[in-house]
């Protein structure tokens, strides 16, 4: 029994180790702000587009099959048409009472690269990292892990907070209560708080269970997967300090950004 | 010894004039199982509570007696008493702190500061007693009720405690559910542990063979409560035709089932969670549209309905009290419904919530809250009553109430469909059962029960979790 119990955990040992990925999340997390910082201060549509198709490229199907992601590549196209033709400027097209502007079309572009390339960088992030090894990783870092486990619990929390919204509207439904959605006052009311007081009592339960099973009681506490910090992640910091120190001279007018 | 013992212990909480516990003592060995009964309010699950340190360390309370754990005085400190005592609560999303099964075993072992290879050695082992480890990379969220119960168990015996506190594990789950987490629990009453339940139920126990312990004197129910008006017939008053429902990425539901329910029929629904007995009731109150099929209540589509004209011929009361209940005062719930002045009283009087009436419906007991929502389907006059899983958490004196109630609207005339994992009581009220597994069957109650017992479903039947008191 002990040694099968044994050859098991060298399986679960194996799993953890398979399941770690690639770069460290925290060299990960780095390289996210300076890429974000790169989409946001390059100037031009070339350098925009560029940056914005990094993401794409790192993450290939695993990040364009992601519904939050075909959903921001709809909502750039929204910000690209409407500030096209809402800006106004030299006409390019007329359509019916609308006018396309050249300018409208430039920063209808940047804004759509802009937070394409922010969103695509992150929802790449959370595609290749666990919550629970980022948060790891930042308590490894000497962050109280009070605080990093925020993080966990905010998306354990998300879908039953959906969930209850829901069977409070359909509660809402059954009994005939019509609420207009610009009626603020009457959606705290009716809604708000009861999904609030609900959310409560179940908040209550977790922070039970979490103290009950000693979260709190020590300052460090340690975790079941590993995180080592490899010779791939420093260059990876290197490759984000290069990153962040070309943002910082180009930002400062040292040269023009593009070709 | 005992492994853990309570001696004298008086609770009573800052805003209650009347102790929550009043100088109870009992105790449990290793390999014992004991099950502490009584009404709701009786301080069952203040007991496990007090003896966990949650009260007074999380709720303020004032607490006389002594806790000892092998014989000696419990050292205060929930995170210390955590180590020995293993907590699954009622609700099992209460449970789970993380996103992933063997991160949620993991939880309680990485707080304690354990070596890496210490953590991963409990969890296989929790994993394995509880037979979680197929599931153990799957996301806490997507489990069924009955998966999430086990994780919360295993989560807890990663602690590897002396002794487990289980506050009603089995009242949210199905009757397979159920069976399992009793079969994982006879285990480990087999390996020593200690068990101790705060339980309104006692059939679905016998397998542990338990001590009682009783927190109160609880009234057995009587019969003639549940006599529901004889098998009716005529014009349906719900009318459902080749109903499919399937949700995003999930499998397809109902598989075109078809059924009518006759003015003051009581239909009972069973079946295993997630096989659509929820999303049954939805459709037939016009709150989801099936993907095929139609649904006729009192002849007309009650997706169709003005909200308004829903109330007058739909009444329905959800798995969780407080998901209906919404304006400030129990009274002004009745107004919110217009319910005139004297039919509140009438309702208030017959729900024992005279006395409540200016109280936020959210401070009322859970049996107070569920004895609401009840009169406010019931006052509303509706043709048809879809009732949710109503006897959830309810004693068995608030249990006999909902159930006199609903043989009542029966005698009416009002059509009932009851999902309910109480098979006993529901075999008591139903004329006919529908259950919905992976085959589906209709008929009268006796049949439908009986034929599931051919096919070797017996926990899907009455008499299987038959209550003895």
């Amino acid at each position: 029994m002990v040694v099968r119990l044994r050859a098991r955990e060298r399986v679960v040992w194996s799993v953890e180790r398979a399941q770690r990925t690639t770069f460290h999340p925290l060299a990960k997390f780095a390289l996210l702000c300076a890429h974000a910082a790169a989409v946001l201060s390059a100037p031009g549509l070339a350098a925009k587009g560029a940056l914005a198709l990094i993401p794409l490229v790192i993450g290939g199907k695993r990040l364009a099959r992601r519904r939050a992601f075909r959903a921001a590549v709809t909502f750039g196209g929204f910000l690209f048409v409407l500030q096209a033709v809402v800006v106004s400027g030299s006409t390019v097209a007329a359509l019916g009472p609308l006018t396309v502007t050249a300018e409208g079309l430039r920063m209808g572009g940047e804004m759509a690269l802009r937070f394409l390339g922010v969103l695509g960088g992150s929802l790449l992030f959370v595609a290749t990292t666990r919550p629970e090894e980022f948060a790891s990783a930042l308590s490894e870092s000497r962050l109280p892990y009070r605080y990093t486990y925020v993080l966990v619990l905010a998306l354990r929390f998300l879908p039953l907070f959906r969930n209850e919204y829901l069977r409070v509207r359909e509660a809402q439904r059954m009994r005939g209560l019509r609420l207009r959605p610009w009626r603020l006052a009457s959606h705290v009311k009716w809604t708000v708080l009861p999904v609030l007081a609900s959310a409560l009592t179940r908040a209550e339960g977790v922070a039970l269970a979490m103290q009950a099973r000693g979260f709190g009681a020590l300052r460090r506490r340690t975790t079941l997967t590993e995180t080592p910090w490899t010779l791939k992640d420093s260059l990876i910091m290197g490759l984000t300090c290069l990153v962040l120190a070309l943002v910082g001279w180009f930002a400062s007018g040292g040269a023009a950004w593009w070709p | 010894m005992n492994a853990l013992e309570v001696r004298r212990l008086s609770v009573r909480f800052p805003t209650r004039l009347v102790p929550a516990l009043k100088e109870v003592s009992c105790g449990l060995e290793r390999g014992e199982t004991v099950v502490l009964a009584g009404r709701s309010g009786s301080g069952k699950s203040t007991l496990l509570h007090t003896a966990l340190g949650y009260i007074p360390e999380g709720v303020p309370a004032e607490v006389d007696g002594e806790i000892l754990l092998g014989g000696v005085p419990a050292s205060p400190g929930l995170a210390r008493r955590g180590r020995r005592l293993g907590l699954v609560q009622q609700d099992p999303e209460a449970g789970l702190c993380t996103l992933r099964v063997r991160d949620e075993v993991a939880f309680g072992p990485e707080n304690l500061g354990l070596s890496r290879r210490e953590i991963a050695a409990r969890v296989e082992r929790a994993l394995s007693a509880t037979g979680l480890a197929p599931l153990a990379e799957r996301a806490t969220w997507s489990l069924s009720g009955g998966e999430k119960q086990r994780t919360a168990l295993a989560a807890a015996l990663a602690l590897e405690p002396e002794v487990l506190l289980l506050d009603e594990p089995t009242a949210h789950l199905d009757p397979q559910g159920a069976q399992d987490l009793l079969y994982v629990l006879s285990g480990q009453v087999t390996d020593g542990r200690g068990v101790l339940l705060a339980e309104h139920r006692l059939g679905p126990l016998q397998s542990l063979r338990p001590r009682v312990v009783r927190l109160d004197v609880d009234e057995p129910i009587r019969e003639e409560f549940f006599n529901t008006c004889p098998a009716p017939s005529g014009a349906a008053a719900v009318d459902a035709r080749d109903l499919r429902f399937s949700y995003p990425g999930g499998n397809e539901l109902l598989g075109g089932l078809s059924f009518a329910v006759a003015p003051g029929e009581v239909l009972g629904v069973v079946g295993p969670n997630g096989s659509g007995k929820s999303t049954l009731l939805r459709l037939l109150a016009g709150l989801t549209a099936p993907e095929r099929g139609t649904v006729r209540v009192g002849g007309r589509d009650p997706a169709a309905l003005r909200p308004t004209e829903r109330r007058g011929l739909v009444g329905m009361v959800t798995q969780m009290p407080h998901h209906q209940l919404f304006a400030p005062t129990v009274a002004q719930e009745f107004s919110l419904d217009e319910v005139s002045a004297d039919a509140m009283d009438r309702w208030l009087e017959r729900a024992q919530l005279q006395a409540l009436s200016a109280e936020h419906p959210l401070r009322l007991s859970i049996g107070e809250r569920r004895r609401l929502t009840m009169a406010l389907a019931l006052a509303g006059r509706p043709r048809v009553l879809l009732l949710d899983e109503p006897f959830i958490g309810q004693d068995r004196e608030n249990a006999a109430w909902v159930a006199r109630r609903i043989s009542e609207a029966s005698r009416m005339g009002v059509a009932v469909v009851l999902v309910s994992h109480r098979l006993p009581l529901l075999a008591r009220l139903a004329h006919r059962v529908l259950f919905l597994g992976r085959r589906t069957h209709l008929g009268p109650t006796d049949e439908v029960f009986g034929e599931l017992r051919r096919e070797g479903q017996q926990v899907f039947t009455p008499e299987f979790w038959e209550e003895q008191w």
